[in-house]
C-alpha cells in the first residue's frame, strides 16, 4: 500500500511527508521536537507533555496529532518553547536528581532531554515515595525515578503479560501491579521489554556485575564465561560502535582483558539444543505424539506457557535452552576433561536477555546439585564492565573462542526471530534425508521481523507445517489459532521480544526496530560467511557426543540436556 | 378532595421531608378524601422540606420548612380553611383564600423561565402515568413519525448548546454521528455530575426521571441507536433509584425495548454506575469507565463519533440537553430558540449555592443579568463580592460584570465558564484565595494522573498557594503561579487539566489584591533605591525590570517607581557595582 504525501508547513517552509503522525513526520524531516513518553515501536501515549508545537495556532502534542493537508506547524515558539520547559521542570521537580550514580547516568531520556531545554527547575515541593522492588531476581523496579509516561504499561500490555498499569491516581499515581503486590509474584515472565523501553531508571534488570567482578578477583574460581549470539552483534553500541557491527573475536579479548579464564560460545550450546530438538521433532512425528512443538530456548515463553497455558506445558520441547546445556557441559564433560572440581568452576552467561537470570535459578537445572550457571550479565551489564575496566574496543586484538568450544553458525542465528526454525530445519531435513542440501540451507520464509510468519516445507517425505512468533502478543494469537483449530502446525518457534533474542530485554539502550533489524543484518552476515552452517556438522558437537552423550535423546543426553516443566501460578499470593 | 404532595427530592429529604411524608400518611390513614403524593423538588431548596396543598378549586398552597409536629395543625387548617404559619406562597391555579404571594411574584421565581423543569416538584417521580398524563411521551409519539433527519434538523436549528459545560452544539454533534456507516451506534448520557456545587441534573432526574428518559428515546431514534446509557455515580442513589423505577415503567409500557409502540424502532438503555471520579464526566474517561476500565481520559483525535464506546461510533450528551430535546420537538424549534441570547438559545438550570439568603437551582434564560441572579439569590450588592461559575475549573464573576447578559461566549470573554452550571456566592468576607486554594485541592485529588501538567502542575500549584495563604509567598511564587496556570491549561491532554488552572487565572486576572495582601509581611517592609552615588548608568536594571519600573537613559542615573516596584529583586541581583540597595520602611 502506497501513501499518498502530504503536503505541511513547518516553520514556514513546505514538506511532504507519508508519515500518520506529526512528530515521527517532523522526525524524518530533521526537527527535532523533544519528547519523553513517544517511542517509535509503540502507539502514542501523550503524557509527558513536551512535544507540543504550534499547530494552525493551537497548541497540540505532536506525538498523537495526526497529519493533515496543509498543516501549519511551528515548533519553536516562544510558547511552545515555555511549555515545554515548564512541563520539563514539573517531571524534575518529582524526580530523584541522583544523576552522577544512576544506573542510566549518560543512557537517560529525560536526561538528555533536561540537558537540552532547561538549566534548572523552579519547583519542588512533595515528592512521591515508594519502596524499590527488588522482589525479582530479573527486574528491579525503583519507582522514584518514574515519570509515568507509561511506556511499560503499554509494552507488557503488547506482550499480553499486562502487569504493569496505573494505581491509585492524581499526584500519588504510581505504576504498579496489581494491589501493588512485588513484581515476582506478579504474572512476569521477565521479558524485559520494559526495561528497554523505559526512559529512566525506573525498570532495570538485577545486577550481577559485583558478584562476578568477585569471583574474578577471587583466585580460588575458575571464571568461565560464556557469550550469546546476540550480545556479539549489539555489545558494540555500549561502546559508541554502530548497531549490528560484529565483534565476536574482539569480545573474546575483551572479557580475557577483564580476567575471565576462559571464553566459550553460547552457539554451541545451540548446536546441542539443534541436535536434540529436532531429533525430538522427528520422534514426535515419527511416533503421532503431541504436536505442534513449541521451542524452549526463550524463558520467558516458557514462564508463559506454565502461567498462561499450563495445558500445553506437553507441547514444550524438553530441550534446555542454548546456555543453560553449555553451562551443564562445562559443569560436567569440561570439568571431567579437564580435571577442574565442577565446584571451582564460575559460569558467567553473558545474554541479551533478563529472563535468563530468572531461569537460572530453577531448580529442576541443577546438574549433580550445582548450578549450572552462576551469574547472567545482560549486554548492558558487560558494556558498564568494560567501560569500568576501561577497555577501548579499537585497540583491542582479535581472538578466538576458547579452543575447544566453538559453534557452527546455524547456533549463532539463533539470536534472530526464525534463527532456531532455520537450524532446526536444517538439521531435521538431514536427520529425514540423510543429506546437507546445500541448495537450501537458507529458509527465507522464516527470516524477518514480522511478528507471525507461517511456511511450510518438504523434508524428504514429510511435509513440515511451521510458525515462527516474536513477541508475546503474537504468540497469545497463535496459541489461540491453534487451539481453536483454526491454524495447524508441526512446529512452532517463539522469542518473546521483538526480533528475536537481539531485541532482547538485556540489550543497549536505545533498542527499537530499525537498530534490531540492523543487529539481525549482523547476525546473517555471520552465517553467510560461516564455513560450517549445520548445527550436527561441528566437529567438536560430533566429539562431545561420541565421548560423552552418546547420541540424541540418550540416557546420558536426557539427563543432562533435557528439562522439566511445571504449572505456575499467574499470581503468586 | 385534598391533594398534599410532599417534596421528596434529596434536598427535601436531608431537611427532614421523610419525617414529614410519614406522619402525613400516619394523620391522613383514617380520614377520607385525602391523597399524599411523592414529588420532586420546585427550586426552593432552602425552604425544604416544602409541602404543597391543594384543596379541590382552590389555589394550592405551598408551605415551607415543615416539620412533623406541624402536620396535625395543617391538616387542620386546610380543613378549615384556616391560615398557617408555614404558608408562603401559593399557585395561581384556582380561587385564592388568603391573601398570600403567588409563587410567580416571589423574588426566587419571577425572573425564571421554567421549560425543562416545569414539573420538577409537580409530578410524581415515580409514577409514569403522572407523565403522561401532563402530555409526557407525547414528544416522543410525534417523533416517531417524523424522519430522523428531520429531528436532526430540528434540533440543529433549535441552536441548542450542550449543557454539560463545552457549549458544543448539539445538533451538529449529532450531524457527525449520524453521517457514520457504521451499524452499530451508541448513545451515552452524561449523568456524572462531579463538580462541587452542582446539583442540577441530580434534581432534574429525581424530579423528572421520564423526561430524560423521553429524550434518550427521540435522540436514540433520530441517531438510529438501538442501545443507549445513562452513566452516573453511586453518589447519588435516589437519583439512580428513581431511574430504576422510570426504566422499568417505560418497559413495561412499551416504550422502552423492541419494536417500541409497534414500529420497527428498538432501543434499550441502560443504567450504569461509576464510584464518583470527577474525571469521568470527561467523555473519553467516560468511555473507558463503561468498558469497565479504569476512567482515565485517551488523547483525542480519534472522537467519540468517530470510535468510542468498544471502538463504535458514540455520541455522549448531558442530562440537561438531552432531557430539552422532547420539548424542541413538543414545540418546535423556531418556538426554542425565540428563548435566550442570540448565540446561546434557550434555558439554563444553575444550582445556587453559598453565601445567599435564598438557595436552590433556578432556570433562567440565556443573556439574564448577573445583578437578576444576584437578586435571585437575595444577596445584597454591597455585600457581593463574586461568583464562582462552573464549579472548581470555573471562574470568577466580580462586581465588574454586574450588567454581563450571560451566555456561552459572553462568560467566556471574562475568563469564566458556565460550565455545568454551579454558582457559588461569595460575600465580601470571604477570601478568594482560599476559595481558589480550595478549588485548586478538589483538582487535584480528581486528577486521573496520566499527563504531566495536570498530575505534576496542579500539585505544585496547590503548594504555591498554600504558601500564599499561608503568607509565605513573595512575587516570584505568583509569578511561577502564572506561568503554571498557563502551561496547565495550554498543555493538559483532556478538559479536566485544561480547566484545572481557570479559577487561579480568573483570580488572579479579578481579584489581585487578594493575593497581593498576603505577600510575605517582610516583602512589603523593604523597598528597593538606586544609589545614586554609585549608578554609572549601565542600564542593566532597566533590561531586567520585569514591571518597567526603572527609568533612565543609558548612562545617565536610573530611577526606581516604587508604584510600579514588584520588589522582585531582579535588579538588585543584577546591578555589577551593587548600587541598588534595600531600605526598611519604618
Amino acid at each position: 500500500m502506497t501513501k499518498k504525501a502530504k503536503k505541511i508547513i513547518v516553520n514556514g517552509k513546505e514538506y511532504l511527508t507519508t508519515e500518520k503522525y506529526l512528530l515521527k513526520a517532523l522526525e524524518k524531516l530533521g526537527f527535532d521536537v523533544p519528547h519523553l513518553c513517544f517511542h517509535q515501536d509503540l502507539e502514542p501515549l501523550a503524557t509527558c507533555r513536551l512535544c507540543v508545537v504550534e499547530v494552525n495556532g493551537k497548541i497540540v502534542t505532536s506525538c498523537n496529532t495526526i497529519v493533515s493537508e496543509g498543516m501549519k506547524v511551528n515548533t519553536e515558539t516562544e510558547e511552545v518553547i515555555e511549555y515545554r520547559r515548564h512541563n520539563l521542570e514539573l517531571i524534575l521537580s518529582n524526580h530523584a536528581l541522583d544523576c552522577d550514580y544512576c544506573y542510566r547516568n549518560l543512557h537517560c531520556d529525560l536526561q538528555k532531554i533536561a540537558e537540552r531545554i532547561t538549566d534548572k527547575t523552579r519547583y519542588y515541593g512533595k515528592v512521591r515515595k515508594h519502596e524499590i522492588d527488588e522482589s525479582s531476581n530479573a527486574i528491579i523496579k525503583d519507582f522514584e525515578k518514574c515519570i509515568l509516561c507509561g511506556r511499560c504499561i503499554q509494552v507488557c500490555n503488547k506482550q499480553s503479560v499486562n502487569v504493569f498499569d496505573y494505581v491509585q491516581r492524581g499526584f500519588g499515581t504510581i505504576v504498579s501491579t496489581a494491589l501493588d503486590i512485588p513484581i515476582s509474584s506478579s504474572p512476569c515472565v521477565g521479558c524485559g521489554q520494559c526495561v528497554i523501553h523505559c526512559p529512566t531508571a525506573a525498570l532495570i534488570e538485577k545486577d550481577e556485575t559485583q558478584k562476578v567482578i568477585d569471583a574474578i578477583n577471587d583466585p580460588e574460581k575458575i571464571v568461565i564465561a560464556q557469550i550469546a549470539p546476540a550480545v556479539r552483534v549489539s555489545i558494540g553500541e555500549e561502546l559508541g560502535l554502530k548497531p549490528g557491527k560484529i565483534l565476536t573475536k574482539k569480545i573474546v579479548s575483551a572479557l580475557k582483558e577483564i580476567g575471565f579464564d576462559k571464553v566459550f560460545d553460547t552457539s554451541l550450546g545451540a548446536d546441542f539444543t539443534i541436535m536434540e530438538e529436532a531429533s525430538e521433532l522427528v520422534e514426535r512425528i515419527k511416533n503421532n505424539k503431541i504436536l505442534p512443538m513449541f521451542t524452549s530456548c526463550c524463558p520467558s515463553w516458557v514462564n508463559f506457557v506454565e502461567e498462561f497455558y499450563p495445558d500445553l506445558i506437553p507441547n514444550l520441547s524438553t530441550t534446555k535452552s542454548p546456555h543453560e546445556i553449555l553451562g551443564a557441559l562445562i559443569k560436567t564433560y569440561y570439568a571431567k576433561k579437564t580435571g577442574i572440581s565442577a565446584e571451582k568452576i564460575f559460569v558467567v552467561s553473558i545474554m541479551p536477555c533478563t529472563a535468563k537470570k530468572l531461569e537460572v535459578l530453577r531448580p529442576e537445572l541443577r546438574v549433580n546439585n550445582l548450578l549450572t550457571i552462576d551469574a547472567v550479565l545482560t549486554t548492558r551489564e558487560m558494556g558498564k564492565m568494560l567501560r569500568e575496566f576501561g577497555i577501548e574496543i579499537k585497540k583491542l586484538k582479535e581472538q578466538e573462542f576458547d579452543d575447544f568450544m566453538s559453534a557452527s553458525s546455524a547456533g549463532q542465528i539463533f539470536g534472530t526471530t526464525g534463527g532456531v526454525m532455520e537450524a532446526a530445519l536444517r538439521t531435521a531435513s538431514f536427520i529425514l534425508t540423510g543429506i546437507n542440501d546445500e541448495n537450501k540451507i537458507e529458509y527465507k520464509e522464516v527470516r524477518g521481523i514480522k511478528g507471525i510468519k507461517i511456511a511450510s516445507y518438504a523434508l524428504g517425505d514429510k511435509k513440515l507445517r511451521v510458525g515462527v512468533v516474536n513477541e508475546l502478543g503474537n504468540a497469545r494469537k497463535i496459541i489461540e489459532r491453534i487451539k481453536s483449530g483454526k491454524l495447524k502446525i508441526d512446529f512452532l518457534e517463539v522469542m518473546s521480544c521483538p526480533g528475536g533474542c537481539i531485541g532482547g530485554g538485556g540489550q543497549p539502550l536505545t533498542t527499537n526496530k530499525n537498530i534490531i533489524k540492523q543487529r539481525m543484518k549482523g547476525l546473517y552476515t555471520i552465517d553467510k560467511k560461516s564455513k560450517i552452517r549445520h548445527s550436527h556438522e561441528n566437529p567438536i558437537l560430533k566429539n562431545i557426543y561420541l565421548e560423552f552423550l552418546e547420541s540424541p535423546l540418550s540416557e546420558k543426553a536426557e539427563e543432562i540436556l533435557h528439562t522439566k516443566y511445571f504449572k505456575q501460578k499467574q499470581y503468586k499470593i | 378532595m385534598i391533594t398534599i404532595s410532599v417534596g421528596l427530592a434529596s434536598c427535601g429529604i436531608s431537611a427532614g421531608a421523610l419525617d414529614v411524608y410519614e406522619e402525613f400518611k400516619k394523620q391522613i390513614k383514617n380520614k377520607e378524601g385525602f391523597l399524599l403524593k411523592r414529588v420532586g423538588c420546585i427550586g426552593f431548596c432552602y425552604q425544604e422540606p416544602i409541602v404543597e396543598v391543594k384543596k379541590d378549586d382552590c389555589a394550592t398552597l405551598i408551605l415551607s420548612k415543615v416539620k412533623p409536629e406541624d402536620v396535625l395543625s395543617i391538616i387542620d387548617s386546610i380543613i378549615n380553611d384556616k391560615q398557617h404559619s408555614k404558608i408562603f406562597a401559593c399557585r395561581n391555579d384556582g380561587k385564592r383564600i388568603f391573601d398570600v404571594k403567588e409563587i410567580n411574584e416571589h423574588e426566587f421565581y419571577s425572573s425564571q423561565t421554567k421549560i425543562v423543569s416545569e414539573f420538577c416538584g409537580i409530578i410524581d417521580p415515580e409514577d409514569i402515568n403522572d407523565y403522561i398524563k401532563i402530555g409526557g411521551y407525547s414528544a416522543f409519539k410525534k417523533a416517531l413519525s417524523m424522519k430522523p433527519e428531520e429531528i436532526i434538523s430540528e434540533v440543529k436549528n433549535s441552536g441548542l448548546r450542550g449543557r454539560g459545560g463545552a457549549g458544543f452544539l448539539t445538533g451538529l454533534k449529532w450531524e457527525f454521528l449520524s453521517k457514520s456507516k457504521d451499524k452499530i451506534k451508541y448513545l451515552i448520557c452524561n449523568f456524572d455530575e462531579g463538580d462541587p456545587g452542582a446539583f442540577m441534573n441530580r434534581v432534574l432526574v429525581e424530579s423528572n426521571p421520564h423526561l430524560l428518559i423521553e429524550g434518550i428515546l427521540i435522540s436514540s431514534y433520530a441517531l438510529k441507536v438501538k442501545k443507549a446509557f445513562i452513566y452516573t455515580r453511586i453518589e447519588y442513589p435516589l437519583a439512580v433509584k428513581r431511574l430504576k423505577i422510570a426504566l422499568k415503567q417505560a418497559k413495561k409500557k412499551g416504550l422502552l425495548g423492541k419494536n417500541i409502540l409497534g414500529t420497527n424502532f428498538s432501543v434499550d438503555i441502560e443504567l450504569r454506575l461509576g464510584a464518583g471520579a470527577f474525571v469521568c464526566g470527561e467523555e473519553t474517561a467516560l468511555i473507558r469507565s463503561i468498558e469497565g476500565l479504569p476512567g482515565r481520559p485517551r488523547p483525542r483525535p480519534p472522537y467519540p463519533a468517530e470510535k468510542g464506546l468498544w471502538k463504535k461510533p458514540t455520541n455522549i450528551n448531558n442530562v440537561e440537553t438531552l432531557a430539552t430535546i422532547p420539548i424542541i420537538i413538543n414545540k418546535g424549534s423556531n418556538w426554542y430558540k425565540s428563548i435566550g441570547s442570540k448565540n446561546s438559545s434557550g434555558t439554563k438550570i444553575f444550582s445556587l449555592s453559598g453565601d445567599a439568603e435564598r438557595t436552590g437551582y433556578i432556570e433562567i434564560p440565556f443573556g439574564t443579568k448577573l445583578s437578576t441572579i444576584i437578586r435571585i439569590a437575595g444577596i445584597e450588592e454591597y455585600d457581593f463580592k463574586a461568583l464562582q461559575l462552573g464549579g472548581p475549573s470555573g471562574g470568577f464573576l466580580s462586581k465588574d460584570n454586574f450588567d454581563l447578559e450571560l451566555d456561552y461566549d459572553s462568560v467566556k470573554n471574562v475568563d469564566a465558564i458556565i460550565g455545568s452550571g454551579s454558582m457559588v456566592l461569595l460575600n465580601k468576607e470571604k477570601d478568594i484565595v482560599k476559595q481558589v486554594y480550595y478549588g485548586m485541592k478538589f483538582i487535584v485529588s480528581e486528577s486521573c494522573g496520566q499527563c504531566v501538567p495536570c498530575r505534576e502542575g496542579t500539585m505544585r500549584m496547590l503548594e504555591i498557594l498554600e504558601k500564599i495563604v499561608n503568607q509565605q509567598a513573595d512575587f516570584n511564587d505568583l509569578t511561577n503561579l502564572n506561568i503554571l496556570a498557563r502551561t496547565i491549561k495550554q498543555t493538559s491532554l483532556c478538559g479536566l487539566g485544561q480547566t484545572a488552572p481557570n479559577l487561579v487565572l480568573s483570580s488572579i486576572k479579578k481579584f489581585f489584591s487578594d493575593y497581593e495582601e498576603k505577600i510575605k509581611d517582610e516583602q512589603k517592609r523593604f523597598y528597593y533605591y538606586i544609589n545614586e552615588e554609585k549608578c554609572t548608568g549601565c542600564h542593566i536594571c532597566f533590561e531586567v525590570c520585569p514591571k518597567k519600573a526603572i527609568s533612565g537613559k543609558p548612562r545617565e542615573i536610573h530611577n526606581i517607581n516604587q508604584d510600579l516596584c514588584i520588589r522582585c529583586g531582579m535588579c538588585y541581583n543584577s546591578c555589577p557595582i551593587k548600587s541598588i540597595e534595600k531600605k526598611n520602611i519604618k
